[in-house]
């Protein structure tokens, strides 16, 4: 079961992280489409084959009263997190996506290696 | 993602630290004790059922000596030639090696090494120990105990299936007792 990106954009498409394999990290290939496109994220989730992890979007269209007067991000980012003890503890990796405000971010933390479990921050 | 984690004692024959192991810090031979206030002799991959897993591969180790008496202040220790200048040591001749791997290409930025108290949290250090530590390129120590106090390492931004952390330590003990910290890796993957 692989966790992936998947995101929306202004001029309406759609991609997952797969679809930027290549030289690059998927994240940075993006990232130069998007300055070459002259395009923006409206939104951003972590999705598997069962389960889809949301931020806020920023699009025109979203669900519900309470999505529509929610501050809408400026910007999205993505990484990964990984960590782990020199001896000890099994190493555990996150992937986090980040829904960027003028004066703070929230982050979503999903885990790699057991996706029913996920933290959100703000920071 | 199916991100691949190794860890390797350095010598003149690389020793894997798995899970179960312990990375020791000794007097001069495996087990030993070290005299408080002074740095250790020796270090050791140890398994979980007490065995010298490193004996036989002549496994680095790099004593502090001094953290600003070397030339325009930096740290000084020794890693079998005497004392020398930190920045002089080379990555074959660090205490340890950190691998993260991946599939397909990934970068790596704002990593992190530090030690803490198994007991408590990765905030807390260990009372009774001083755990050094730096990245081979660095000019000095940082005395990494707990996560606030964590030596950050290079950003390495270009995109390769693989990226090597290399990384020297030292400890002493500042009270009797045997001393157990944790050493902890983290790093942003994009």
């Amino acid at each position: 079961m692989r966790l992936e990106w998947k995101i929306s954009l202004s001029n309406g498409t759609n991609f997952i992280e797969s679809n930027f394999d290549g030289e690059k990290t998927p994240w940075l290939a993006l990232k130069e489409y998007l300055a070459k496109e002259n395009l923006k994220i409206t939104s951003l989730c972590l999705v598997d084959e069962n389960r889809t992890f949301n931020l806020p979007s920023a699009g025109d269209n979203p669900k519900f009263r309470a999505f529509i007067n929610a501050p809408k991000p400026t910007d999205y980012n993505f990484f990964r997190m990984f960590g782990s003890d020199i001896t000890g503890k099994e190493p555990e990796l996150f992937s986090v996506i980040e829904a960027i405000y003028s004066n703070y971010k929230l982050q979503l933390w999903v885990n790699e290696y057991n996706p029913n479990s996920c933290h959100v921050l703000v920071i | 993602m199916a991100v691949i984690f190794t860890r390797i004692l350095l010598g003149v024959s690389p020793t894997t630290i798995a899970a179960t192991d312990i990375l020791q810090f000794a007097g001069l031979t495996f087990n030993s004790p070290v005299f408080v206030d002074a740095y250790q002799d020796s270090t050791h991959v140890k398994t979980s059922v007490g065995v010298d897993k490193s004996s036989g591969n002549t496994p680095n180790n790099v004593k502090f000596i001094s953290q600003a008496g070397g030339t325009g202040g930096d740290s000084q220790a020794d890693w079998g030639d005497g004392t020398e200048d930190l920045d002089q040591i080379t990555e074959a001749e660090a205490t340890v090696k950190i691998t993260v791997a991946n599939a397909s290409n990934i970068t790596t930025e704002d990593a992190v090494f530090f030690s803490y108290d198994p007991a408590a949290t990765i905030a807390d250090p260990l009372a009774g120990i001083d755990v050094r530590a730096a990245e081979v390129g660095d000019a000095n120590f940082v005395e990494c105990e707990g996560s606030a106090a964590a030596l950050a390492l290079a950003d390495q931004s270009t995109p390769a299936t693989s990226h090597d952390f290399y990384i020297v330590i030292s400890k002493s003990p500042t009270s009797n007792g045997l001393k157990s910290d944790k050493l902890r890796f983290e790093t942003v993957v994009i």
